[in-house]
C-alpha cells in the first residue's frame, strides 16, 4: 500500500443513524420462524379447500374405476351417416365456390 | 444456535453501512439493504452457521441485495430522477478545512468510478481485503478484482493527484 492508498484509507466513514440500530433490529423480532417446512405449512392457509378438493378428487377416481372400460369416443367421422341440414350446406358452398370461380 | 443479531450489528452494521452507502450512494438504499440484510438473518439464522468469516459474509449477501435492490428500483424509476440524485456525504465531517476539502473531493472521485469497481475499491482500501477474499465476496475472479482496483485506484489518482500533492 503506497501513501495515497493509505490516505484513502485513512479517511474514515459515517456510522449509521444511532436510531437505525433498534428500528432494523426490531423488525426482525416479528418474524415467525418456522422449525422446519412440513406439509401443514403450505396447507394451512385454507385446509378445509384442500380436504375438500381432496375429496373431490377421490370421487372422481371412484366414478372412474366402476365405468365398464369402453371406450366412449364414437368412430371415425367419415362412417357416420350425414345429416340434411349438413348435405345443404355443403351443396350451397359448392355452388358458391362455382359462383365465384367456374374454373375451380 | 441461532445467532445473536444485536452482537452482529454492533459488530458489522457500520462496515455494512459504509460499504453500502458507498455502493448504493443513497442513504435510503444502504437503509433498506440493511433492513432486508437483518430480516433475512432473522427468517434464516442458519445461514451463519459454520460461516468463518462472518464480515465477508455478510458484505457479499450485502453486495447481492443492494444489486437487486438496485434491478428493482431500475424498473420502476425515470432515468431522470435518478440523474436528479443528490450527493451523499460519505465520510465523517472534518473540523480541519484541508481534511473536509480532501473528504469531499474523495467522495466526489468515487462517485466517478463504476460501481462494481467502488465495490473493490471499498473492500481492499477500508476494509483491507485481500484479492482472494474480495473475489470470494463478490464472486469474480481474483484476476479481475485486482484489475478492477487497479483501474479505480488509477482513476482516483487522477482526479485526486492535484489536491493530494497540495495538501501534502
Amino acid at each position: 500500500m503506497n501513501d495515497f492508498e493509505r490516505k484513502l484509507s485513512q479517511q474514515p466513514f459515517r456510522t449509521p443513524p444511532p436510531e437505525w440500530r433498534d428500528a432494523i433490529l426490531n423488525a426482525p423480532a416479528n418474524v415467525i420462524v418456522p422449525a422446519s417446512w412440513t406439509w401443514r405449512d403450505w396447507l394451512w392457509p385454507s385446509p378445509k379447500a384442500w380436504a375438500a378438493l381432496a375429496a373431490l378428487w377421490m370421487i372422481c377416481a371412484a366414478v372412474g374405476l366402476q365405468g365398464d372400460g369402453t371406450p366412449t369416443v364414437e368412430g371415425p367421422v367419415a362412417q357416420q351417416p350425414v345429416d340434411g341440414a349438413t348435405l345443404l350446406a355443403f351443396h350451397q358452398a359448392q355452388s358458391l365456390n362455382y359462383a365465384i370461380d367456374p374454373s375451380n | 444456535m441461532p445467532p445473536d443479531l444485536q452482537q452482529l450489528y454492533d459488530a458489522h452494521a457500520p462496515a455494512l453501512f459504509a460499504f453500502l452507502i458507498n455502493f448504493t450512494r443513497r442513504e435510503a438504499d444502504a437503509r433498506d439493504v440493511l433492513q432486508e440484510l437483518f430480516l433475512k438473518l432473522a427468517a434464516r439464522p442458519e445461514r451463519l452457521e459454520g460461516i468463518r468469516e462472518a464480515r465477508a459474509y455478510l458484505l457479499r449477501l450485502a453486495h447481492h441485495l443492494a444489486i437487486d435492490a438496485h434491478r428493482r428500483r431500475a424498473t420502476h424509476e425515470a432515468a431522470v430522477e435518478r440523474a436528479a440524485i443528490e450527493p451523499v456525504a460519505l465520510f465523517v465531517e472534518s473540523a480541519d478545512p484541508d481534511e473536509a476539502a480532501f473528504r469531499a473531493a474523495l467522495a466526489e472521485a468515487l462517485a466517478e468510478l463504476p460501481a462494481e469497481q467502488r465495490a473493490v475499491v471499498h473492500l481492499k482500501l477500508w476494509e483491507q481485503m485481500t484479492f482472494a477474499e474480495i473475489a470470494e465476496a463478490l464472486e469474480i475472479p481474483a484476476n479481475t478484482a485486482a484489475s478492477r482496483y487497479r483501474y479505480g485506484l488509477d482513476k482516483l489518482q487522477t482526479l485526486l493527484r492535484p489536491l493530494y500533492e497540495e495538501l501534502r
